[in-house]
Formats: C-alpha cells, sequence, structure tokens
C-alpha cells in the first residue's frame, strides 16, 4: 500500500519516537484513516517546536479519540490493548505505597499471566519502562490502555487512602499548622484571661479602662491607615511591576519548558465548564505539556455528564472526589494534587479567563527568581467590571489588592495571603508541606503565609487572570463572609506560636502580618462601632462619650474619621489606575458603604467561625449578564 | 531602580543646607539688627508658643482649627530659646532646604558641581527667594512645597508616573494646610491639570483625572469644613473670623497700595502679574522655549509658568494679597523645577540659561525695589539701613511683664508683640487655654494681673478682653490697681 506520509519531509516523519514494530505511529494513524495529511503535518511541525511524543500532540489537539490512539499505539507497538473496566486488574497487586508511580508514570499493576506481571500502561516511556522492570522485575511484560482508564482505576482502588491524604496529611503531619483545631487551648485560655481582666477593669475603672481601650483601638486604626498607604507607595514605583517582560517570553524555548499541572476544581457549575477549557486551549503554551484536571464532586453529576459530553481533548482529566467532610475546594485540590504530573500546578477557578502567556510568564519568573521562591501569584481582575455597583466595587478593591498590596508585600517580604486562583507552585515543595489545609475556608492566604514561615518566598507575577465579580449581594455576602472566615482561620492558626511565628518572620514579616491579616479582620470588625458612635454623637449631641474621647483620643479619632478614612478611598481611588479603567474611579467615593457590607459580612464570618468554622459558603459563578463577547472586548480595551 | 545617594553626596546635600542656613541667618541678624519685626513671624511663634506651653491641647480652643498653617509649623517652634532668630527659623530652614534639593536634583540632573553651585548661588541671592527666606512669612515653605508640587506634576506630564500622582495629589492637600495663598493658586491650577494629563488617560474619563488629583484637596477641604463646624459649630468659622488668615491683607487692605489701586479687579492684576513675570523670571521664558524647540511638553509647561499670574488677578480680587509679590515669589519654584527638567544639547554650556538668571536677579530686585507695600518697604530697608522702631511700646510692656511674673490674662491677637518681648507664654493666660475660658465668663477676679490695649489703638480694637469687658481700661475693677500705664497699654494688677 501506498504510504500516505511519503511526501512529508523524512526528516520530520522519523522523529516520531513511537517507532515501533509495525512502522510509524503517525504513518498508522494515517492509514487507518484517524488524522488526516494536514494534521500529522502540522503535529510533526509542532513536535520540533515542543520537544513532546507525536501522539501527546495528537489528543492534547483532539485530532484523534483516546480510545482509538491507545488502539493504534497497541497495534503499533505489538501489544495488545486492555480495557480496564471489561478486565479489571488483579487487586491484590495494587499497593498505595506505589500510588505517586501509578499517577504520575501512567502504570498499573494489571495481571499475573504465566507466572509473570503484566503492566498496563498508558505511556510507554523509558521511564515508565524502567520503573516497571525495577518494580516487577526484568521479566514483565506490559500492555496497552488508556490513561483514563489507569486514572478511574487508581481512583477506585485507592479512593479511602485517596480522601483520607486529602483530609487528614496536614492535620497529621505537621497539626500546628491545620485549621482542623480552631482554638488552641492556650489560645482559649488567653482570650479568657484577657477578657477576664478587660472586664476586672471596666468593673474597677470604666473610664480610664475604656479610654485605654479606646486609645487601643484608635492607635491601631491609625497604624493600618499608614501601613497601607505605605503598601500602595511601595508599589506605586514603576520599577516594581517589571517582572516578566514579553521579550522574557518570547525567549523561551518551547521544547525546554516543563509540564504544567492547571487544577480546575468546580461544583456545579455546568454552564462555566466550556469558559475555563476555552481559556485554557487559548494559552500560549505546549498543549501537550498541560496536565489539566478537572477536579469534579463525585455526586456532582450534571456537571461530570457535561465534562463529558463536551468531548474534551486528551489532555482534560475528570478526577471524581468522593463525598466527604470537609466539602471544602482544598479538599478537593489536595485529592487531585496525588494525580499531579507537572513540574508546576496552578489553580484556576470554572470561570477564569487568564492572559493566554500566564504560564510562560510564570515559567520565566521562577527561572529569574530565587530557588526559594516556590509560588508565585498572578493578579486577579475582574471581566464583568462594570455590570453593576457591586462588581465595579468589588473591582477597585480587587485591583488594590493584587496591583498594589501584594506586589508592595512581595517587596518588602511579607506574607502573601495567596489569592484563591492562579497561584502557581512547584509541585515538588507543594506536596512536601502537605499541600493546602482543607479545613481553612481561605487555604490560599494560609499556604501563603506557611509558605514564608518555612522560609520559602512568595512572589509575584505581571500577569492577569479575569474573573468573574460576584454580581449579586447575597451571593458576595457569602463569599466575603467566608474569605474572612479564612483570614480569621488563618490568623488563629500561625497565632498559635507567635513567638516563634515573630523570630520566623522577623519583624517586618511579623508586623505586617498582624496589620495586613489581622488588621484587616480588626478593621472592619470594629468600625460599625465607632461610625455606629460617631452617628449617635452627630444625630443626637449627646455627651455620653465626651468622657472616653479625652483630647489625645478625640484627635487621633478625628484624624481616623476624616483623613485616614478620606487616605482608604484616595487610595480605593488609585487601585484601577495600572489598570486604566480610570471610569471606575468615581465609584472610590462610595467606599464607606462598601465597607458597611464587608463588616456584615465579617459579622457573620465570626458567627460560622464559632458554629460552622469549616463550611465552605459556596460562590455561583456564571451568573453574570456579561455575555462572552463584553468580556473579551472589555480585556482587549485594557491590554491596549 | 531608585538611585541611591552615596555618603559623600548625602554630606554635599547638608553643606548645602548649612551655609545656605547659616547665610540667610546672617543676612536676617542683619535685618533684626536694623530693627526689623515681621508681624506674621512674630504672631505664629506667639501662637504656637501659647499652645505648646498650655500644656494640653483642646479642640474648642486649639488654633489650629483657625489657623491651620500653624500646626504644620508647631514642631520647629518647639525649639527653645532660639530668640531672636526663633520666629524665622521655619522659613530659614525651609529654604536652605529647598535649596539643597535643588542641588541634589541638579546632580541627578547631569549638571557638573561649579555649575550647580553657580546655579544655587544665582537663585539663592534672587531677592523674592531671599524675602521668602527672611521675611518670615509663609511664603519660604509654600516656596519648598510648590517646587515638589511642580516636579511631580512634570513628572505627570512626561513619565505618567503613579507616584507623581499621589504626591501631586498629597503635596496640595498639604499646601492648604501650611498657607493660605494655596486656595488662589490651586483655584487656577486645578483646572489647567487638564492640560498636563495625558490624553489618553482624559479621553477615557476626564473627570477622573481631577478625581485623582483632587481627592486629598477635596478631603482636606473636607476635613477643615468638618473639624471648624465641631469645634466652632460653623463649617465656615476660618473664614468668618476675625483672626482667620484666611483674610489675608483685606483688614488693612485701605493701606495697602496694590489693593488700593487694584483691589476687587481680576483683569488688570493678572496682566501686571504676566509683566511682573517677565521682568522677574526671564529664564522661564527662556526656558519655556527650549523646550518648545525640544517637544518637550512644552504647552503644559507654558501653562505651569504662567498661572500663577492668574492667581495674582484672583488674590487681588478677593483682597487677600498686599503685593502681586506675594504669589510671584513663588515662581522661583518653578523656574527651579525646570532647570533641573531642562535638556541640554551634548555640549551645549548654561551660559544661556545663567544670562537668564542674572537679568531676573535684575529684574527680581526692580520689582521689590518698586513694591510699596509697607511689609516689604520694612524688609527692604531693613537691608540697607537701621529702621525707626514701632515697637517700642510692647516691648517695653513685654520686658515689664518679664519682670513681674504673675499669672496674667491677656488676649494674645492683640498683645502678641507684648508676648514675644517677653520671651514665653509662661504663667499667661491666653485664648489658648481652657483657664482664659472659665475666666472670662465669670471668674475674672481669680486672675492677678489683666492686660489691656488702648480701645482707640489697632491693638485695642481687636482686643476680646475690650470687647467682653468695655469699660475695664479706663476704670478698672474692684480689688485690683492699676500697676502699669504707658504707651496705650494698662496692666490690672490684684491687691
Amino acid at each position: 500500500m501506498m504510504n500516505e506520509v511519503d511526501d512529508l519531509p523524512m526528516a520530520m516523519v522519523s522523529d516520531d519516537v513511537f517507532g515501533g514494530i509495525n512502522g510509524r505511529m503517525g504513518n498508522l494513524l494515517l492509514v487507518k484513516g484517524l488524522i488526516n495529511k494536514e494534521q500529522l503535518h502540522e503535529a510533526l511541525q509542532l513536535q520540533q517546536r515542543w520537544g513532546t511524543r507525536l501522539g501527546d500532540i495528537l489528543l492534547a489537539k483532539g485530532w484523534v479519540r483516546a480510545l482509538d490512539f491507545y488502539h493504534t499505539l497497541a497495534n503499533h507497538l505489538g501489544k495488545e490493548y486492555v480495557d480496564l473496566f471489561s478486565e479489571p486488574p488483579d487487586g491484590q497487586l495494587f499497593s498505595n505505597d506505589d500510588l505517586s508511580h501509578y499517577t504520575e508514570l501512567l502504570v498499573l499493576p494489571w495481571r499475573v499471566v504465566n507466572g509473570r506481571v503484566t503492566v498496563a500502561l498508558a505511556d510507554p516511556s523509558e521511564e515508565a519502562l524502567s520503573y516497571i522492570r525495577e518494580r516487577y522485575g526484568s521479566e514483565t511484560d506490559y500492555v496497552i490502555t488508556s490513561k483514563f482508564d489507569i486514572i478511574w482505576l487508581v481512583q477506585r482502588n485507592a479512593d479511602k487512602y485517596l480522601d483520607t491524604m486529602a483530609r487528614f496529611a496536614l492535620s497529621e503531619r505537621d497539626p500546628e499548622h491545620s485549621a482542623l483545631m480552631v482554638f488552641s487551648v492556650k489560645q482559649l485560655a488567653g482570650v479568657y484571661l484577657l477578657l477576664s481582666l478587660v472586664l476586672l477593669s471596666i468593673a474597677l475603672w470604666p473610664v480610664n479602662t475604656l479610654i485605654a481601650l479606646n486609645l487601643l483601638i484608635s492607635l491601631g486604626l491609625l497604624l493600618n491607615f499608614g501601613f497601607r498607604a505605605l503598601l500602595v507607595w511601595v508599589a506605586a514605583d514603576a520599577s516594581i511591576d517589571v517582572k516578566v517582560s514579553d521579550e522574557e517570553v518570547a525567549a523561551l524555548a518551547d521544547d525546554e519548558l516543563p509540564t504544567y499541572t492547571v487544577l480546575v476544581p468546580m461544583y456545579k457549575e455546568p454552564e462555566v465548564l466550556p469558559i475555563i477549557t476555552a481559556a485554557i486551549r487559548n494559552f500560549d503554551y505546549p498543549l501537550s505539556k498541560l496536565d489539566i484536571k478537572l477536579i469534579l464532586e463525585e455526586d456532582d453529576h450534571i456537571t461530570v455528564q457535561t465534562a463529558k459530553d463536551l468531548g474534551l481533548e486528551g489532555i482534560f482529566e475528570i478526577i471524581r472526589v468522593p463525598p466527604s467532610q470537609p466539602r471544602t475546594k482544598p479538599k478537593a485540590c489536595n485529592y487531585a494534587l496525588q494525580f499531579a504530573r507537572g513540574e508546576y500546578v496552578t489553580i484556576y477557578d470554572a470561570e477564569d479567563r487568564p492572559e493566554p502567556d500566564q504560564l510562560k510568564k510564570v515559567v520565566a519568573a521562577f527561572r529569574k527568581s530565587s530557588d526559594d521562591t516556590v509560588v508565585i501569584q498572578a493578579r486577579l481582575n475582574y471581566f464583568n467590571a462594570e455590570e453593576n455597583w457591586l462588581t465595579r466595587m468589588f473591582t477597585l478593591e480587587y485591583s488594590l489588592w493584587f496591583d498594589f498590596y501584594l506586589p508592595a508585600l512581595d517587596a518588602l517580604k511579607i506574607p502573601i495571603p495567596l489569592g484563591g486562583t492562579s497561584n502557581h507552585f512547584r509541585l515538588e515543595v507543594l506536596r512536601q508541606v502537605q499541600a493546602w489545609d482543607p479545613y481553612n475556608v481561605t487555604e490560599d492566604a494560609d499556604l501563603g503565609v506557611r509558605y514564608t514561615g518555612l522560609n520559602y518566598r512568595v512572589g509575584v507575577v505581571n500577569s492577569t487572570t479575569y474573573e468573574e465579580a460576584n454580581s449579586r449581594l447575597g451571593s458576595w455576602i457569602r463569599q466575603r463572609s467566608r474569605w474572612h472566615k479564612g483570614y480569621m482561620q488563618t490568623y488563629l492558626v500561625h497565632m498559635r506560636h507567635p513567638i516563634d511565628l515573630y523570630r520566623t518572620l522577623g519583624h517586618v514579616g511579623f508586623w505586617g502580618f498582624q496589620f495586613f491579616i489581622g488588621g484587616t479582620i480588626a478593621s472592619v470588625l470594629i468600625a460599625p462601632l465607632l461610625w455606629g458612635i460617631f452617628i449617635v454623637w452627630l444625630m443626637t449631641g449627646t455627651h455620653e462619650f465626651d468622657q472616653i474621647f479625652p483630647p489625645l483620643v478625640l484627635y487621633i479619632s478625628t484624624f481616623n474619621l476624616m483623613l485616614g478614612n478620606g487616605l482608604l478611598i484616595y487610595l480605593s481611588s488609585f487601585s484601577v489606575f495600572k489598570r486604566r479603567l480610570y471610569r471606575l474611579i468615581p465609584y472610590s467615593l462610595f467606599s464607606p458603604i462598601y465597607w458597611l457590607l464587608m463588616s456584615w459580612a465579617a459579622f457573620k464570618a465570626l458567627w460560622q467561625l464559632v458554629h460552622a468554622p469549616f463550611y465552605w459558603e459556596k460562590t455561583q459563578h456564571g451568573v453574570s449578564r456579561f455575555n462572552q463577547e463584553r468580556a473579551d472586548s472589555q480585556i482587549e480595551q485594557v491590554d491596549e | 531602580m531608585m538611585k541611591r545617594y552615596s555618603s559623600y553626596a548625602a554630606i554635599s546635600l547638608i553643606a548645602v543646607a548649612v551655609s545656605m542656613g547659616l547665610l540667610y541667618a546672617t543676612l536676617l541678624l542683619w535685618q533684626l539688627h536694623n530693627n526689623y519685626s515681621s508681624d506674621l513671624a512674630v504672631y505664629n511663634w506667639v501662637t504656637v508658643r501659647a499652645l505648646l506651653d498650655a500644656g494640653s491641647l483642646h479642640g474648642e480652643s486649639d488654633a489650629g482649627m483657625l489657623y491651620g498653617q500653624l500646626a504644620m509649623l508647631a514642631p520647629f517652634y518647639m525649639v527653645p530659646k532660639l530668640l531672636p532668630l526663633g520666629q524665622y527659623i521655619v522659613s530659614i530652614a525651609a529654604v536652605s532646604v529647598l535649596l539643597a534639593i535643588w542641588y541634589g536634583d541638579l546632580s541627578r540632573a547631569g549638571y557638573g558641581r561649579v555649575e550647580r553651585i553657580v546655579l544655587i548661588l544665582l537663585l539663592a541671592f534672587t531677592p523674592a527667594v531671599v524675602w521668602c527666606a527672611t521675611s518670615g512669612g509663609a511664603g519660604a515653605l509654600s516656596l519648598l512645597l510648590l517646587y515638589l508640587l511642580h516636579k511631580a506634576i512634570l513628572r505627570i506630564v512626561h513619565e505618567g508616573d503613579i507616584r507623581a500622582y499621589i504626591a501631586a495629589g498629597v503635596l496640595m492637600a498639604l499646601f492648604l494646610y501650611i498657607d493660605a495663598i494655596a486656595i488662589y493658586l490651586l483655584a487656577i491650577l486645578l483646572p489647567v491639570l487638564v492640560i498636563f494629563i495625558p490624553i489618553k488617560q482624559l479621553k477615557g474619563a476626564p473627570h477622573s483625572s481631577l478625581i485623582i488629583i483632587g481627592l486629598p484637596l477635596l478631603i482636606a477641604v473636607a476635613s477643615w469644613l468638618y473639624f471648624n463646624w465641631v469645634f466652632y459649630g460653623d463649617p465656615l468659622a476660618f473664614l468668618s473670623s476675625d483672626h482667620s488668615a484666611f483674610l489675608g491683607a483685606r483688614p488693612e487692605a485701605e493701606s495697602m497700595p496694590w489693593l488700593f489701586a487694584y483691589g476687587g479687579e481680576f483683569i488688570r492684576p493678572a496682566a501686571m502679574g504676566i509683566i511682573y513675570l517677565a521682568v522677574g523670571f526671564p529664564v522661564l521664558f527662556y526656558l519655556l522655549w527650549k523646550a518648545y524647540r525640544g517637544g518637550h511638553g512644552a504647552i503644559s509647561r507654558i501653562a505651569l509658568a504662567c498661572y500663577p499670574a492668574l492667581s495674582v488677578g484672583l488674590a487681588t480680587m478677593t483682597f487677600y494679597i498686599y503685593s502681586p509679590l506675594q504669589v510671584l515669589a513663588l515662581l522661583s519654584a518653578i523656574v527651579m523645577a525646570e532647570i533641573v527638567r531642562y535638556r541640554r544639547r551634548p555640549g551645549e554650556t548654561i551660559a544661556a540659561l545663567l544670562l537668564f538668571l542674572v537679568i531676573g536677579m535684575i529684574g527680581n530686585g526692580y520689582l521689590v525695589a518698586r513694591d510699596r507695600a509697607p511689609q516689604i518697604e520694612a524688609w527692604r530697608g531693613a537691608l540697607q539701613h537701621p529702621q525707626e522702631r514701632h515697637d517700642n511700646s510692647t516691648k517695653k510692656l513685654g520686658q515689664w511683664l518679664d519682670e513681674h511674673r504673675l499669672t496674667t490674662l491677656i488676649d494674645l491677637h492683640s498683645g502678641y508683640k507684648v508676648v514675644a518681648a517677653r520671651g514665653d507664654t509662661l504663667g499667661l493666660i491666653n485664648p489658648y487655654s481652657d483657664r482664659y475660658k472659665l475666666l472670662v465668663h465669670g471668674a475674672l477676679s481669680e486672675v492677678d494681673q489683666i492686660v489691656l490695649p488702648d480701645p482707640d489703638s489697632d491693638a485695642g480694637r481687636i482686643d476680646e478682653l475690650n470687647r467682653l469687658f468695655p469699660e475695664l481700661y479706663d476704670f478698672g475693677m474692684p480689688g485690683y490697681h492699676l500697676a502699669y500705664d504707658a504707651d496705650g497699654w494698662r496692666v490690672y494688677r490684684k491687691m
């Protein structure tokens, strides 16, 4: 039969590393009519650029069905293809100790045939074959199967183990950093003692005690204002934003890029699934080097079904997380992390729109960072910023946070509370620290602080992921109360041993942590009380508060009220400056109303911290009325 | 990366500041020797000393509300016993620091050492700058602030740097607390800012650009209104008070030649402002011409250089300034900022620049020499020869009070020169203390001494004690005897 690839340059065809006993893989697929000539041609070109195998490229591009591919691969290698569902492996051969090898090398001991262990594998790489020889002996034979079968079987056989690891790895190996225990005994004793002393003091010296408390609060707020002003001033330095230039991204060679794991945890969000998959396809990164895990809850049938119906390319893997408490995003991510194969790993929410060059920028950022930089946070912002008042305010806040505060914290070497998505980790170190705390509802913020405590560095990169801002008040309150609760958990966890923390973080890091994490919580909880006193005084002209506002306290409080709050409004107006969303600037004047909403959420969070500390207030995505075109045009406009 | 000063550079800056400080101090000592005295400097010093000596700050009596500027100066006046220079130390320090900062900026801009020294000396001896440094008013601090503000604005024009926006916004707000003249400068500058803002940003959201720069000023004004409302019951108390610094020369408008000629007008004084600018600061035109030829934001820089002339019109229309020099002296700051921005071609000397600066010095001197405002005449005269003393009466009473240190009730608004002559405010019960309010509202007989100016004199007309107790000066009160009576001042002492 005429070889249909004869007219292709031989140098390109011969690059097919799957050259087996039955001819070249590309040739076989072509002859079988599973791919066409153009696809093969392009795949071979990509192979030269990306430096990955032809099969991976064809699967990543979705040009060949996985089942057809693995059948052909078996044929190509002269091996048997095994459907692990109809011919399941011998459970006796399965070992939890080998789990990481199963998932990383895509191998699974299948059966003992003629006294020899036969291993099912999806990727007959040299690394996988040498592992098989080393683990099961040189006489071992192998059969070909689909990687999806292996992943599914690993999940089925090690379900309990994987789930237990996802839930308890941190709390068992490093209990001091787990939020499983909300308050430590010492903390409870300390709070009890402090409250008792304050109450006793109020009973004995009511006015003086209240003055002291008032002074303490006023000074705390004053310092908090000053701290935030400092952060903005530091981040306003033009040089702080130039982390990775376009030239540095262009200089990266695709064939030298590492495998990148992308985790996409979802729950009942079938409508946004096409958005994130499209965004991932749009990455300026060799698709065959992407290891994408769609992390779905086992009982979320509708999203699972949607994912199946989409007929996604071979790089997308569905990880089903078994139902167990706590039902949190970090637990789901911990579960899926056990299947990760990348050198780096990142997380995106389902509705995220990362900038296409983000992964490359992060790789470049890691390469130019010190070795102790183990996580890099990309910036977050919203594509539906102008949907309504709430999304505008949310965008102002987010821009201030990610464009100013975080880069400044990075520059000042203060612990960075990571954002919910688009944080990029070195997988090896992430596993070493037992990954995310499944009991902390802002696991990302906690992890950022934990890393700093372990003397690792957390960096920030100049790439943005666009998300969907919460446009409904109820949903916003739920999301914000979760964030506040998570901050409270994070603060409590890391303040279990404050002296140790001080030693670890140093002066700047420790006080930065106090103001940025502790100060954020304290200010939103205290603000309503102070505003209340002010409004009562304003409306009634009462002199009841005069006693607790001696001149010094009065001056600090008045300064805080007018100039401190004014300063925060001013900082807020600057927040969108870097993104040139100038139209949002006037909305900064509404900040005090937004702060009240934050306080509302904070009190809800405080209540939940006591009554339902691990309850995950789910944010519903995909509800924005902004259509995709609008989002695209907005992002393009910003990019100009 | 931010350039860091080497220790050598830091020493150079300190040397410039100290040598300039000594130079101005020497000049001022000569003027003081010639009986120069700045009423404003003395008043500021006495007010702040009174606040500090009162021992505690109380909102309702804090002069900082009415004289917001003074609160900014308080730390400088805390330096004890620096008389006679104490009242002028803020002015001298501000100009000296400004020149040192400028020296550093010139260095970064590529000027050689000799060039820097020559430029510093030319600017330091420009009459408008000398006047700011040694006249004891708020001009010196305004000069410093305006230089920093213009540097920030030029960075907005050329670099669009975020820090420049922040700096411009904060400096404008600060300016309001430093010098009431800021109102007139900023009222013109804010609308003109539209010219400076990058066109992309302006097209996107013009009002947002103004919010970014103007918000701190807005917050400062709102805070000020609030403070006045809280402490005085009237948000506009700082304007309506007889003692308000914002009234400027209005109370004495009739005796001011400039206001007599142009008061209440805008066009003519603004036009005069431009003429003054051309005569006193021709170097600005040279620098703008160079910017125009180089295409370096010429239009915005022309606007930046000329807006103070319009401010002269506005401040004259409202009877605030007694001389256009009060505003135009500040042009020196703009000249300095422009010189830093001045881009030379390779190998080009600064001879033309120096020539224009020298011409400007002469023009400047001419403008100062022909100014008939009493304050400027007194300052100018003291540079040349001894002046006739007008404060013998207050000096004599001050010395007498220093010798008779009893608890004394005095209104500082009328008696500030007396207090200055006494040397401190310890033991004086002044309007900034709680006790003053208690005494004048019912417990007057508890005080040892009461100081009163003749109700028909200038000081007597604004004296609060005379207003509250109209017959006290003439008839005294039971239980008190007349202990001092000379040159229109009386002191009643408890028997």
